[in-house]
């Protein structure tokens, strides 16, 4: 297993507030983390937490009100830098952002044309190569619109992937999924990091889900989103669907289990409360 | 060794491809008696149109002879038609107000395009622009008339104009609305992926609104022929609008049928056209299943 040396993240003091019809929401509090290269982190909390406002802050679309967080030495958002999002830092997003007007081919090469660094045939080339170790062999020409979700969010991984990013956000990739092609996707998706040792940044409302892929799982609190509980997840990989019925597994995720329960139901409260007014 | 795995292999294979081949044919003659009424209900779709057809000219031959005494018959009309038809004159008519036509609503489409697409993807450019186009676009383009008469001194220039008025605005909100109903998070892939903005409007922008463009340019078309017909009437020379007026003055009624005809026809032949182009850029939208 190859650990990559680059795509350390660093989170310090980031809050964010956002200003929604004029009133001031605290979205994400204080927040202080590190991803260190090479490794799978996943955060876990309550829908409306702030998750993947704090991925955007990384991912360079939204500039943190306070805080900094720094890529390998550099700082990618602070409230005194431009916002640049780019190829280092891909992101896959919640509902799918594939092109529908581009091919499946089309689509995994656009990143390296629209860069320049690679002709259009070379990219054309190395895109097949990459779809058929991907198993996506066949469908080159479809587009999107005509091939089943679970096809699609492989595409967009791998998308993202032949940029060659230093960390890969991924913010709940496999929410809209049924239950099995969730579960092939896990498979999918750990054999990936597996083989490629690329940092990963995973969001998700699932604790199971998150346990099984990840080495630490940050809890979040309801918002303003705060870090709960840092858990480590000593499973040995690679993992597979045993791994789930290990004594170990089924131990951490009963450790954090209470934590999610309680925020999630602070969550389901308050938005009752919100409702009321 | 008759249980030799393969044995067993080739033995299964026999057996699927035995029950593969009865399953096939089953669904051959399934599809076989689809595709039969499918034929036969187009069939019957081509026939119940021609009755319509046909009953509508009967209805035009019993009102010409009764309550509309002026109205011409079906037949004085097809006779004069095929008249007119061979006269020269008549295509310069034509001819007028299809360039009139396509002149007002290619110009008016290729500045009306960018323009929205900026609109719907820029808030400084929406803020700005966005009054005066709430404003304008109530003003039915027939009211233009007199205003570009006064500001063009060729009658022709005047007319064109008019009819670029008439598909301008509905072009351009077409297009910001397009620009505006892209998720936002192809945007966000795009500048993820390294696109510059350059690129973000060639790649992203303007297949995303190629929908509610063509949407756009369907009303467009149908908006400028309205215009040039009207403006023909009040200020043309030459124009199957003034061919239909010129024709009423010299009491030539089966010609002022016959321009209206005209009218239909080419409209007609021009959205189809534009649909065929749609067709063939928004193949990605179309959805089969298996």
């Amino acid at each position: 297993m190859a650990k990559a040396t680059e795509g350390n993240v660093v989170a310090k003091h980031v809050s964010l507030v956002y200003d929604p019809l004029g009133v001031n929401v605290l979205a994400v509090a204080d927040c202080s983390f590190e991803i260190e290269a090479g490794s799978f982190l996943a955060i876990v909390g309550p829908s409306g937490c702030g998750k993947t406002t704090l991925l955007n802050m990384i991912a360079g679309f939204d500039t943190p009100t306070e805080g900094e967080i720094w890529v390998d030495g550099a700082c990618v958002a602070s409230p005194s830098i431009r916002l640049t999002p780019g190829p280092d830092r891909v992101v896959v997003f919640q509902h799918g952002a594939l092109f529908p007007w581009r091919t499946v081919l089309e689509n995994v090469c656009w990143g390296p044309v629209m860069q320049g660094t690679m002709s259009r045939d070379e990219a054309v080339e190395k895109g097949k190569e990459i779809l058929k170790i991907a198993g996506l062999e066949g469908c080159e020409n479809e587009y999107p619109m005509n091939i089943s979700s679970g096809m699609q969010r492989r595409v967009e991984i791998v998308r993202a992937l032949v940029n060659e990013p230093k960390i890969l956000l991924l913010d709940e990739p496999f929410r809209a999924l049924d239950a099995m092609t969730k579960s092939v996707m896990h498979q999918y998706l750990l054999d990936l990091f597996d083989a490629t040792g690329k940092t990963i940044m995973f969001i998700t409302h699932d604790l199971d889900e998150a346990i099984f892929l990840a080495d630490r799982v940050f809890v979040m609190t309801t918002r303003p989103g705060r870090l709960k509980q840092m858990i480590e997840v000593d499973l040995p990989r690679p993992r597979n669907l045993k791994t789930k019925v290990t004594d170990r597994f089924i131990q951490l995720r009963n450790e954090a289990l209470d934590a999610v329960h309680e925020e999630a139901q602070k969550a389901f409260e308050r938005g009752e409360r919100e409702m009321a007014k | 060794m008759s249980n030799s795995p393969q044995d067993q292999q080739s033995k299964e294979n026999i057996v699927t491809s035995h029950m593969r081949a009865s399953v096939k044919a089953r669904y051959e003659e399934v599809y076989l008696k689809q595709s039969q009424e499918q034929k036969r209900l187009k069939r019957s779709q081509v026939i119940t149109g021609i009755l319509g057809g046909v009953a509508f000219v009967i209805f035009w031959y019993i009102c010409s002879q009764t309550i509309m005494s002026k109205l011409p018959s079906p037949w004085d009309t097809l006779v004069q038609s095929i008249k007119t038809v061979m006269d020269p004159w008549y295509y310069k008519s034509v001819y007028h107000s299809l360039f009139r036509v396509l002149l007002g609503f290619c110009t008016a489409s290729a500045i009306a395009i960018p323009l929205g697409l900026i609109m719907g993807w820029n808030r400084i450019v929406r803020d700005l622009t966005m009054p005066g186009f709430e404003l304008f676009r109530s003003v039915p383009p027939v009211a233009w008339v007199p205003l570009s008469i006064i500001i063009f001194a060729q009658m022709e220039y005047s007319i064109v104009f008019i009819t670029f008025t008439g598909a301008f605005f509905v072009v351009a909100l077409n297009a910001k609305l397009g620009a505006e109903s892209i998720d936002q998070s192809l945007f966000r892939a795009a500048w993820c992926l390294g696109a510059n903005p350059r690129q973000v409007f060639r790649h992203i922008l303007l297949p995303g609104s190629l929908p509610s463009i063509f949407m756009g340019l369907a009303l467009g078309m149908g908006i400028a022929w309205q215009t040039v017909v009207a403006a023909e009437m009040i200020a043309g020379q030459y124009g199957l609008g003034y061919l239909a007026w010129e024709s009423y003055s010299l009491i030539r009624f089966p010609e002022v049928i016959l321009a209206m005809a005209s009218i239909g026809v080419l409209g007609y032949v021009c959205s189809a056209i534009l649909r065929g182009i749609a067709n063939k850029y928004l193949a990605w939208r179309k959805v089969y299943t298996a």
